[in-house]
């Protein structure tokens, strides 16, 4: 299979990554889509606890100094003037169906490719690079279990993976993001190293 | 569903599907590919990366989107969420949606990853909750 040049990709990964937020009003980000999918409870509950901003904090603490101290005319004039509570300028969290529906769209564009364009098929060949630095088989099955269930923490820990905070919060130059990408970039380099290193 | 929800599930299937055609044709649900890309033998994978995001960003500049979520600070969950997770991605070839494209393709191994996927994602909830309560940002 012949890959891509690399601006083909990535024309195709900010056209999709735009077109999340144009027709999802969303920002993009896998990780998020399989948080709400499987738990969507909790992670409605995270999101909750992070939207005060420094207005809102402010406001909080200027309204409490004015219940303790001040008059009430001058507590009812400023406490009605008090910040719209913070939202994106995006839209409401997709729901639990749509977030399903995008992880189903990924697995089927990939499908394909993989029919229509790679000639692939079915197969349990991690290939030569894994199979040189890892193992195959049952053993490479372990590593896999264990290096997704690393993705899948860290990445609901991080709440992004490489399309959230990757692509679309550095994107938007987000300090938060910056740090995640710089992080799970240099991680998986220095680990990468390591494997070589390790099969010397 | 309503016709509005309607649309955006069709639009979430037709992106998802955008996503993981292109995830698979640039070469990211390959190991051997991957694996080039971190240890510099082939910079293919950083340019579409660093590609992306730079057309993002232009994008963003011009479309009026409003602030970003604001990173409250810089969380250590957020540092230690995306050491776990370039672990994982060097360990298993794969982060979220390079899972699923892999799974896609006819790669069946990818079932094992995305078992571990589900796993770490549903232990999150209960791990955070009982025994670190660390508060988590958003990538938004």
């Amino acid at each position: 299979m012949t890959f891509w040049p690399f601006w083909l990709g990535a024309i195709a990964l900010a056209s999709v990554a735009l077109g999340c937020l144009v027709l999802l009003r969303r920002p993009m980000g896998v990780s998020g889509n399989l948080a709400q999918a499987l738990d969507p409870g909790a992670r409605a509950a995270e999101l909750e606890e992070r939207t005060l901003t420094q207005e809102e904090l402010r406001f909080a603490l200027e309204q409490a100094t004015r219940d303790a101290f001040a008059d009430a005319e001058i507590r009812e004039a400023m406490n009605a003037a008090r910040p719209a509570k913070s939202q994106p300028a995006l839209g409401a969290p997709l729901g639990w169906s749509v977030n399903v529906l995008f992880l189903i769209g990924i697995v089927l564009g990939a499908a394909v490719s993989g029919i229509f364009l790679g000639g692939a098929s079915a197969t349990i060949d991690v290939g030569p690079t894994y199979r040189a630095l890892l193992g195959d088989g049952p053993r490479a099955w372990v590593m896999l279990f264990a290096g997704g269930t690393l993705v899948g923490f860290g990445t609901r820990m991080a709440a992004g993976c490489t399309s959230g905070h990757g692509l679309v919060g550095c994107g938007r130059f987000r300090p938060g993001s910056l740090v995640a990408t710089a992080c799970f970039f240099g991680v998986g380099i220095v680990l990468s190293f390591a494997l070589v290193w390790v099969r010397r | 569903m309503k016709r509005s929800a309607r649309w955006r599930g069709g639009s979430a299937l037709v992106l998802g599907a955008l996503l993981g055609f292109s995830l698979s044709r640039i070469g990211f649900t390959s190991y051997d590919e991957l694996h080039k890309m971190f240890v510099f033998s082939d910079l293919r994978l950083v340019l579409v990366f660093a590609g992306a995001v730079g057309l993002s960003a232009i994008a963003y500049r011009l479309l009026p989107l409003g602030r970003a979520i604001p990173t409250r600070r810089i969380d250590r969950s957020t540092i230690v969420g995306s050491i776990l997770f370039g672990l994982g991605w060097a360990l298993s070839g794969a982060c979220p949606g390079a899972a699923l494209a892999q799974l896609g393709e006819g790669k069946l191994f990818a079932l094992f990853t995305l078992a571990g996927i589900v796993s770490g994602t549903l232990a999150y909830g209960p791990v955070n909750g009982r025994l670190l309560r660390w508060a988590t940002d958003s990538c938004g």
